[in-house]
């Protein structure tokens, strides 16, 4: 049965804006969101890996400060990533919507998983305690809800570029038990996405030891050089989970990247060149504690981070390509409601920047809770 | 129709609902309550109530636990389950009002983050900047309240919007102004009810009664003006819209009535609460707490109920079903369906035709394109229970079919697929009633006849056509008239009892 018969018409009411804003606005706010899902993912992972290890008392320290700062970052994980979840049914409903319905009761858990998770790591910060046996138990479920979760995403976020898969699996089973498992790149992609995770909570972990060098240095340099092994090791690791990933793609996809398509070979070159500075600059900053390679490091990071959200997007248009053309879909702007959106989105920023300051400086002293 | 449809045995209405609900509890809790928590810190510094500033730090421990984690996951939750149950309608919301959503999502942003900073900021801030950020909350979750309420009534009220297509058309329609103030009246209700829960439990017990009066300050005006914003938005309503919730629709009519008793038991645990606070326990306070959710339930179901058969009033089926056409989904209508058949439009089906040999399975195919967004076959609004408690055989149901839009409880859409559709799908209902009861007794009341052969397109009312044409009519017309239905009215079903039973039908009619 043709495909045609099958896939989902694109909704009657024509895109809301011209489609590059809607793209570069997906793209913007994913990438926002990716940085919060790894800070909060990784530093799940760092903290519940310390309080495991908990050979000295800087490592259940260590897992007691990131665990204060966990909440946050989830919060900050699920509110923008309200944002490009938005775009992306905008711009490619007719696949988003149909691979959730397949994996129905898988997607919907989220909700669940991440409750679960938010009040795991809410109780571990909030708790009286430091340590226990509690403690660590709740760390480690907490950790594997979040990873169920990245697990689902990665399914549903895959699925979506396969309509060939669809019919069949549907007819087989329509009430929404169904994954991605048949295709082999979800579980190099899942991955490579967890460790990325790792290196960025690292860095979390040396920019704290940072701020906690002049209060307290032993503890600060501990910190620094923590977080900087799990950060290089992570990335490290990431030349070899990129590369599975990459091979684990059909060919003429993997080709894109080596090649084929100069956009695509060139994220690929910028996002490894600078991957591969970071380490270095980083192989540096854990020795001296300096502060300025630090950044550097992290700017570099940054940089090879957008480049892959990148390359995610070359990847996804070329699976949609044989089924969605841009320039085919019906564009209805609505200019004035634009208009004031992005007029209120300055006006969050400056507000939101006045009560980051507002809040620091009105701070009466700094326990760390935030 | 377009998207493939996600078969929930226990059904998916009910999974909304369910979600949606329990959402929309804490969701409004977290609009008032911010208010609630800046004005009773600034009492509290006004007062020098000391036990009442403890309190209020751990009142908001549990709002921040409430409404950041549950409020928000749960909204998310929402947009999940609605994704998954109505793709369709989801996608027309989403593409209509993107902006509104992702200014909505700013909004959320900055109260996110004024939330966390509030309750991590009693430590921490000094109280200048910590109520400063407590009206920032405030500010940011009633607005967001403002943008995400136009989205919300735009389903039941579209207004002009079904002509121009304009956003403010859509937004700004009929029900949004009443909708809002109700909205937010209980909000500020539920603010207070939520703290006499944690009032109740509050460590200082000479504390408890001061607290639990100033909630009631917040719980009783607002049931008292819940009234005239109700009214306001009943009268927005076109009244064919709330004839649903006046007796003609089981479900919307059953919980106008619950919602009364709610709110008023809601009401009067709190007045009792005001005259004898120090007396009030914490199981009174759960008692409120209940009775406003029923409240809050009740509304949420009449809401939905009397949007019936549509998921967008007027633009789109329960069923996804498009009320006109609209390029490139032309054929989704029930006229382009009824031409090509719906399991040839319906990508998502194993059968592309109806046969002798697949007409069962293609019938319970039809069954989960056409019904299943509301009915289920044996749980939640179960059509096997419909049709046996009714004794429809294959006749009945396939004759009912025709003129499924012209029932009396007016929330359904018309059957939409070829004759031969029709015919599998009658199979396929009439299967779920294999044993079909002997003629009923002849000792039967003309109530009882009436109700199992008529009730489901008449009413026991003057007005109705049933009722009105044949008043000049008697008992032997009337007995010929119910023999020859089908031929009087192609979308009538031949009365399908015994003779015994038609004239104590023509009896009981002539009698009215």
């Amino acid at each position: 049965m043709g495909l045609e018969t099958f896939l989902p018409a694109a909704d009657p009411v024509g895109l809301p804006a011209p489609y590059w804003l809607l793209k570069m606005l997906l793209l913007v706010t994913f990438t926002l969101h990716i940085l919060a899902m790894n800070c909060m993912l990784g530093s799940a992972i760092i903290a519940a890996t310390a309080r495991l290890w908990n050979k000295s008392g800087d490592h259940l320290r260590l897992a007691v400060d990131l665990g204060k700062k966990i909440p946050t970052f989830l919060a900050a994980t699920v509110t923008i990533g309200i944002a490009p979840l938005l775009f992306v049914q905008v711009l490619y409903g007719q696949f988003f919507y149909t691979s959730t319905v397949l994996m129905a009761w898988f997607w919907l858990s989220v909700v669940g998983l991440v409750i679960l998770a938010y009040y795991g790591f809410y109780s571990i910060a909030l708790s009286r305690h430091t340590a226990g046996v509690r403690l660590t138990l709740t760390a480690v479920l907490s950790v594997i809800a979040v990873l169920c979760v990245a697990f689902i995403y990665t399914n549903n976020f895959t699925l979506m570029l396969s309509p060939e898969k669809w019919r069949t699996m549907y007819l087989a089973d329509p009430s929404g038990w169904n994954l991605n498992l048949g295709e082999w790149m979800v579980f190099p992609r899942l991955i490579h996405s967890i460790v990325a995770a790792i290196a960025i909570a690292g860095l979390v972990v040396v920019v704290t030891g940072l701020m906690k060098k002049r209060s307290d240095p032993n503890y600060g340099v501990f910190l620094i050089r923590h977080g900087a092994t799990w950060f290089l090791v992570a990335t490290m690791a990431q030349f070899v989970t990129g590369i599975w990933y990459l091979i684990s793609l059909p060919r003429d996809k993997m080709m894109l990247f080596l090649g084929k398509d100069m956009l695509g070979t060139g994220l690929l070159a910028v996002g490894f060149i600078a991957g591969l500075g970071s380490v270095m600059v980083m192989l540096g900053a854990r020795r001296t504690g300096s502060g300025r390679q630090i950044a550097v490091s992290i700017e570099l990071i940054i940089t090879t981070i957008i480049s892959m959200q990148g390359m995610r997007d070359v990847l996804r248009m070329s699976y949609l390509n044989a089924y969605y053309r841009p320039e085919a879909q019906a564009v209805a702007p609505q200019w004035d409601v634009l208009t004031i959106f992005l007029v209120l989105f300055v006006a969050a920023l400056a507000l939101w920047a006045t009560m980051m300051k507002r809040y620091f400086a009105g701070r009466l002293r700094d326990d760390g809770a935030v | 129709m377009n998207y493939p449809i996600w078969d929930v045995a226990f059904g998916s209405g009910l999974l909304i609902a369910v979600v949606s609900i329990v959402h929309v509890f804490v969701s409004h809790f977290a609009v008032g309550g911010g208010l609630f928590l800046v004005v009773t810190e600034l009492r509290a510094y006004r007062t020098g109530d000391q036990s009442l500033l403890d309190w209020l730090v751990r009142h908001t421990r549990f709002f921040v636990l409430i409404s950041v984690v549950f409020g928000a996951l749960t909204g998310v939750g929402i947009w999940f389950t609605i994704g998954l149950v109505h793709p369709s309608g989801t996608s027309a919301l989403i593409r209509s009002f993107v902006w509104a959503w992702a200014i909505e999502w700013l909004f959320f942003f900055i109260e996110i983050t004024a939330a966390l900073m509030y309750f991590y900021g009693w430590k921490t801030l000094d109280r200048k900047t910590h109520v400063w950020v407590g009206w920032v909350y405030f500010g940011s979750a009633f607005l967001s309240m403002v943008v995400i309420n136009g989205i919300v009534t735009f389903m039941l009220t579209p207004g002009r919007w079904l002509e121009t297509r304009n956003f403010w058309d859509g937004f700004l329609n009929p029900t949004y102004l009443p909708s809002l103030g109700l909205r937010f009246a209980f909000s500020l209700a539920l603010a207070g009810v939520y703290a006499l829960v944690t009032g109740t439990r509050h460590p200082d017990r000479a504390g408890r009664p001061g607290i639990i009066s100033w909630s009631t300050r917040w719980i009783i005006p607002s049931f008292l003006v819940l009234p005239a914003f109700a009214y306001w938005y009943i009268w927005s309503l076109d009244p064919g819209i709330w004839a649903s919730a006046e007796g003609r629709m089981p479900t919307a009519s059953r919980y106008a009535i619950i919602i009364l008793f709610a709110s008023a038991l809601a009401l009067f645990g709190s007045l009792l609460a005001a005259l004898r606070p120090a007396r009030f326990s914490f199981v009174m306070s759960l008692v409120v707490f209940l009775s406003a959710f029923a409240t809050m339930w009740s509304f949420e179901f009449i809401r939905e109920s009397i949007r019936k058969p549509y998921v967008i009033y007027g633009y789109m089926y329960s069923n996804s079903i498009f009320t006109r056409q609209w390029p490139p989904v032309e054929h989704l209508t029930v006229p382009g369906i009824r031409e090509r058949g719906v399991l040839s439009v319906a990508g998502w089906t194993r059968h592309k035709a109806v046969s002798e040999e697949n007409m069962l399975d293609a019938g319970r195919e039809i069954f989960r394109l056409e019904c299943q967004s509301c009915h289920t076959i044996g749980h939640y609004r179960s059509i096997r229970s419909l049709i046996r408690e009714r004794n429809w055989d294959y006749e009945a149901i396939h004759v009912r079919l025709g003129s499924l839009d012209k029932m009396i409880n007016g929330v359904m859409p018309p059957f939409a697929g070829s004759p031969d559709e029709r015919q599998a799908l009658a199979r396929f209902l009439a299967s779920l009633n294999p044993h079909i009861k002997p003629a009923q007794s002849p000792l039967l009341s003309g109530q009882t006849i009436f109700e199992s052969n008529c009730s489901s397109c008449h009413a026991e009312s003057p007005d109705d056509a049933l009722f009105a044409r044949t008043q000049q009519l008697d008992e032997a017309a009337l007995f010929e008239i119910l023999g020859q239905l089908d031929s009087l009215n192609p979308d009538m079903p031949p009365f399908s009892g015994s003779k015994e039973e038609r004239k104590v039908l023509a009896k009981w009619i002539a009698e009215r």
